[in-house]
């Protein structure tokens, strides 16, 4: 198992190591591909542009799939309050909606000083909800959902997927697959949970990667790093590019 | 069966970034905004028709 760090060392990888099956990617390293204020935005571009050149197809599971899903939804919800905020006059009648938003522009002002990218969380996406249903109705934040997220999570996506050159694996508990080599179990992924401290959905990628003919995993998460010395974990062959 | 992939193009990441950043600057609605501001929506003057019975001399 290796660690690759840099673009030169992936680049180097890919130069001597057959990946035209793709590699396997987790939900950070796509998120940094989609918005500007991450701070690993242009070193994940870059190496989408890498991936471009070796013509190496990216692979997530549906599990990642929703994850993106979710973050670009949230998002998208947070540009849009703080677009809202400075709509809004301070005299507005509704002081929780008025304070919920500043809330969230503050949040989003003190991330971008740390080079972090903001987005809302579930309690505060449930209660921007209830606030906008309440002061006006809930068609208004139907339709500010729709300005600022609307369709493109169906339209837009599909080009979106076709053009990072995104692919899914989807393999039901004990199966294999053109991709999963080996039988995928729930048990080996609840096991390594245990064994490694990781979270279901990390858990569930490493999992994958481990069954699976593809030799490489990018990832913004650090975790991975932690259970690279089970050296029956992974065959020598494969390598994690860790962006960081 | 090998099914055909998607493979990542050149220059895609700024493609897509820049997408999701013009959506995310739009204005909001600007319903909502005049209605949380308290302020109504000035009705439109529509030209009414003119009432045939001015045309009629006495």
């Amino acid at each position: 198992m290796q660690v690759l760090r840099s673009l030169d060392d992936l680049s180097d990888y890919l130069k001597n190591h057959d990946c035209k099956d793709g590699c396997f990617a987790d939900t950070g390293f796509l998120y940094a591909v989609s918005y500007q204020d991450d701070r690993l935005h242009n070193i994940a571009s870059q190496v989408l542009d890498v991936l471009a050149e070796h013509e190496i197809p990216i692979h997530a599971n549906v599990i990642s799939r929703m994850e993106f899903i979710d973050l670009i939804f949230r998002k998208q919800i947070t540009l849009g309050a703080i677009r809202l905020f400075d709509s809004l006059k301070p005299t507005i009648a509704s002081k929780n909606l008025f304070n919920l938003l500043k809330d969230i522009r503050d949040k989003n002002t003190a991330s971008q000083r740390e080079n972090r990218s903001y987005k809302i969380d579930e309690g505060r996406l449930k209660k921007l909800r209830k606030e906008l249903s309440q002061v006006l109705e809930i068609m208004s934040w139907k339709k500010f959902c729709k300005t600022y997220s609307g369709k493109m999570l169906v339209n837009e996506w599909t080009i979106m997927e076709e053009e990072i050159g995104l692919n899914f694996v989807e393999v039901m508990d004990g199966g294999i697959s053109e991709e999963i080599t080996s039988p995928l179990r729930w048990s080996d992924m609840a096991d390594m949970m245990g064994e490694h401290g990781l979270r279901g959905p990390d858990a569930m990628i490493l999992n994958l990667f481990t069954n699976s003919r593809f030799p490489l995993l990018i990832t913004t998460d650090g975790d991975f790093e932690f259970c690279l010395d089970d050296q029956l974990l992974f065959a020598k062959d494969k390598a994690i590019f860790h962006l960081s | 069966m090998n099914k055909k992939k998607n493979v990542p193009q050149k220059g895609a990441a700024k493609k897509w970034s820049e997408q999701l950043k013009e959506l995310g600057n739009q204005p909001p609605p600007q319903d909502i905004v005049d209605r949380l501001n308290g302020e109504k929506k000035e009705e439109k003057k529509i030209a009414q028709p003119r009432n045939p019975s001015h045309d009629v001399e006495a």
